[in-house]
């Protein structure tokens, strides 16, 4: 009797250096679409709206903010995790999260593009070095979202289209939050239906939205309802 | 010999900032500077590398347009003689290149504040298909193939891989040291010298009449601001609400400092004027009833005698050791280590 103190304390400092050493890792992993199927870059896709073909040449989008929530409370905030998704590099697509500790939770929120603050904070590297392309030089602020390609019926330069989706300063404020239900022991796998996001557009007559706008806030969220956890044609 | 100690002591009485590695300095009477510096502590190694990028033509497209082709030093950083600027392929632009000056107490940049950085604004110049046409990551393409470039990134980052932000944070700390603060109008200031007659009331005219946009010691409160100048039909520039979307900022632009304008010519936005004379009959000629700054809605009313005074003492914020600074000129002594002969 006298030694259950101390196995105690042994069995507690044991328990204490597991939950030390029990780094535990999450993992996001996002699969852009073309109906219902994982997107290839540079196929032709028949598009219903348009009745007509495109073809996707680039797809790239930053991930930041992440939140753990639990019962619609924040466990922990990924610090510092700004993660530029590219469909031409799979493995960007993939985000293995690490986490000190493993948390409990029912929930998970990010971001899709750059908050304001970053916006203003100047020039910073890795993902979000303006080198990567995804960064207006002219008026300051990050792409939120980059989708381009070619489809005949634009009546653009080469057909092609492009929308470059941001802006941080009022009125036209682009950043989207989703959030979407998960367990702590299963990794979350997002689709994001480009054939969806595409099809709201006329790409006849708005082959181009490269600028902080109305139709950028309005595609933004188009581009946000189509972020899903499952897919369907 | 009295001048120098003049020197000697006007530089004591400067306050000492001290950054990581190197040294700011600015008067106690000028506020606190807005760039963070802790995000980008200044380095003499990265103000050597970003002095080195300001210099080299290797930013544009076609290796012809240098930062300091449109920005001289000579010039206070602006490009004499030119009213709008000057890119590759002989192209002209729709602005005048503004005089680059105490930039540390700026937080946003060109003449309609499109750029929200002093490290973010290098991407507008170097990207305008009318400056310098080329593109970022271009540039670090280029500049990764150069030995010199490797070294001076790995002296100032212990890096040598070269990234746009190390690139754009050298560019940032070597304009942060453009600091002006030794004109005679500072002299005036720490009580080492005196205004003549005429300066003293040409400074009595200019606290009346333009100080609440120039202010000092600043010289600009950098709001945006309509000063009532016509629009330039050839150009059609509305200015702020371009970037704002708010229709009262129809037409305005950032107020730029005055200190060194005498060497900054042309003025304005697209600088249709040469001459600072020329710049006062504008205010004193305005239409005081039709305009939209309140500032301007009193009429200013001068005699010819006192444009001259005014004039007299804006030529008083003319800074010789500041376009004269060698450590802002072309960087031979840096180069000359690279040089193979």
């Amino acid at each position: 009797m006298t030694k259950q103190p101390l196995l105690v304390c042994i069995l507690v400092f044991c328990f204490a250096i597991a939950g030390f050493a029990q780094a535990s890792r999450f993992t996001m992993s996002f699969v852009p679409c073309f109906n219902a199927q994982p997107l290839q870059l540079g196929q032709a896709y028949l598009l219903a709206n348009i009745n007509d073909s495109l073809t996707v040449e680039g797809f790239r989008f930053y991930v930041s903010g992440i939140k753990l929530l639990n019962s619609n409370k924040v466990v922990y905030e990924i610090p510092d995790g700004h993660y530029l998704l590219d469909a031409a590099h799979p493995q960007s697509q993939t985000l293995q999260l690490n986490l000190p500790k493993p948390f409990i939770f029912d929930q998970i929120q990010f971001h899709i593009g750059i908050d304001s603050i970053t916006n203003v904070s100047g020039a910073m590297g890795g993902a979000l070095d303006p080198m990567n392309g995804m960064y207006w030089a002219w008026q300051s602020g990050f792409i939120n979202f980059k989708l381009e390609g070619t489809s005949p019926v634009c009546n653009s330069r080469n057909h092609k289209f492009q929308y470059h989706i941001g802006g941080y300063m009022p009125p036209f404020k682009a950043l989207q939050t989703v959030t979407f239900s998960c367990t702590n022991d299963q990794d979350l796998i997002v689709y994001i239906a480009l054939d969806k996001i595409l099809g709201s557009i006329d790409l006849r007559l708005e082959p181009e939205i490269m600028s902080p706008s109305a139709k950028a806030i309005s595609l933004s969220t188009i581009i946000k309802q189509n972020f899903t956890n499952n897919i369907q044609p | 010999m009295k001048k120098l100690w003049l020197i000697l002591f006007g530089l004591g009485l400067l306050s000492f900032t001290v950054f990581k590695g190197f040294k700011l300095a600015y008067p106690s009477y000028f506020p606190k500077p807005l760039y963070d510096f802790k995000k980008n502590p200044l380095a003499q190694q990265k103000i050597d590398l970003g002095r080195v990028l300001f210099y080299d033509p290797i930013l544009s497209k076609d290796n012809s347009i240098s930062c300091a082709s449109c920005h001289s030093p000579y010039n206070a950083f602006a490009h004499v003689d030119h009213d709008l600027s000057h890119g590759i392929g002989d192209q002209v632009g729709s602005r005048n290149a503004p005089a680059l000056i105490n930039l540390a107490w700026q937080s946003e940049f060109m003449w309609d504040g499109a750029i929200n950085h002093l490290d973010m604004q290098a991407l507008a110049p170097i990207s305008h298909p009318k400056e310098m046409g080329e593109d970022i990551a271009n540039v670090i393409t280029k500049l990764r193939q150069i030995p010199m470039y490797r070294e001076l990134f790995f002296d100032a980052f212990a890096d040598s891989t070269i990234t746009g932000a190390q690139t754009l944070k050298a560019l940032s700390q070597f304009q942060l040291t453009f600091i002006s603060a030794n004109a005679k109008y500072d002299s005036v200031m720490r009580k080492k010298s005196v205004f003549t007659d005429q300066e003293a009331n040409g400074y009595r005219l200019f606290k009346q009449h333009c100080n609440s946009c120039h202010a000092e010691p600043l010289f600009s409160t950098y709001e945006f601001a309509d000063n009532g100048l016509k629009i330039d039909s050839t150009l059609n520039d509305l200015g702020r609400v371009v970037v704002s979307h708010n229709p009262l900022d129809s037409l305005k632009f950032k107020v730029p400092t005055l200190r060194n304008v005498a060497y900054s010519f042309p003025y304005m936005h697209h600088g249709r004027f040469s001459k600072l004379s020329q710049v006062v009959t504008h205010y004193t000629n305005l239409t005081f009833c039709n305009q939209k700054d309140k500032r301007l809605q009193k009429p200013i009313v001068l005699t010819e005698n006192e444009k001259v005074d005014l004039v007299a003492f804006l030529l008083t914020l003319s800074d010789k050791s500041f376009v004269f600074n060698p450590s802002y000129s072309y960087p031979k002594e840096i180069l000359a280590r690279w040089r193979r002969d």
